[in-house]
């Protein structure tokens, strides 16, 4: 198992190393009002915005094991993609206003998809507080499971944030009147699985962690 | 700052962000191992010493 991870590991650095050099060298900067040069953030920012999404339909996914299924079994796997899709979330909160200052000429404004986004990552940030604040047993996992679901109904508020509200507050262009060159396309489809693999290896670490964790706890109930 | 100096700083903070999240797990399960293994020796150590002490007697 040990060699399967250094190969994956290799080949990921190569392969994002290669990702990187192509983002910066390969493609062409955007024009100047959509922020030049740093246009290319959006190669990180919109991948890890959807790859967050896809972490947290998971989370919903495992949070609902937990409710209607074996706790045990499920509450591990909720954790640990929770925490990495906080991680890519976070990703998100960086690189956007390092692109919406060159772009907009502000660092931040509370326009509703900026809005709705940072409210689901505060959120998300609440699932360690609660889950911290609360004493360990399968209370603790029902409610944190609850929890996640209330987090993740947000994916669809923000995802929608820029169709429901007028234009005249929109700051962030609404999907379906984006254009781009067909190079910027292709970067942008590979970019996303780019940050697709990111995401698998440390899902991995995280259930790695998680199963240790698991057999602590289980060994600590042998000894009591 | 330059359109290209955005870049290089959201770049940056993503990197640091990535490497120390890979750093941190890489810590968190070295060191929940160690423990396991410690505990697991301590746990054969002590119950092979009884069982020696058991066939002394």
């Amino acid at each position: 198992m040990k060699w399967l991870r250094l190969v994956f590991d290799f080949v990921l650095m190569l392969i994002v190393g290669l990702w990187v050099l192509w983002v910066f060298w390969g493609v062409p900067p955007a024009q100047a009002e959509a922020g030049a040069w740093a246009q290319k953030l959006m190669y990180i920012h919109v991948p890890s915005a959807i790859i967050g999404y896809v972490g947290l339909a998971m989370v919903a996914f495992f949070s609902l094991g937990v409710l209607l299924g074996d706790t045990r079994r499920w509450d591990p796997a909720m954790r640990g993609s929770l925490e990495v899709s906080y991680v890519f979330a976070s990703f998100v909160i960086i690189t956007g206003p390092f692109w919406a200052r060159p772009a907009w000429g502000t660092w931040w404004r509370w326009e509703p998809q900026l809005t709705t986004f940072f409210i689901m990552w505060l959120m998300f940030g609440g699932w360690f507080l609660l889950r911290n604040v609360l004493p360990e047993g399968t209370l603790r996992k029902t409610y944190s499971a609850i929890y996640s679901l209330l987090v993740f109904f947000n994916v669809p508020v923000v995802m929608a944030s820029a169709y429901f509200w007028q234009p005249q507050v929109q700051l962030h262009p609404r999907e379906d009147r984006l254009t781009m060159e067909p190079i910027m396309n292709q970067t942008f489809y590979v970019s996303i699985a780019v940050m697709g693999l990111i995401f698998a290896r440390f899902l991995w670490l995280s259930f790695d962690l998680e199963h240790l964790k698991e057999r602590s706890r289980e060994l600590i109930y042998e000894k009591h | 700052m330059k359109n290209i100096e955005f870049l290089f700083v959201g770049f940056s903070f993503v990197w640091i962000l990535l490497l120390g999240y890979v750093g941190i797990q890489h810590h968190r399960i070295r060191s929940l191992e160690e423990k396991i293994n410690h505990y697991l020796d301590d746990r054969e150590e002590s119950s092979g010493g009884e069982g020696e002490e058991s066939e002394n007697s």
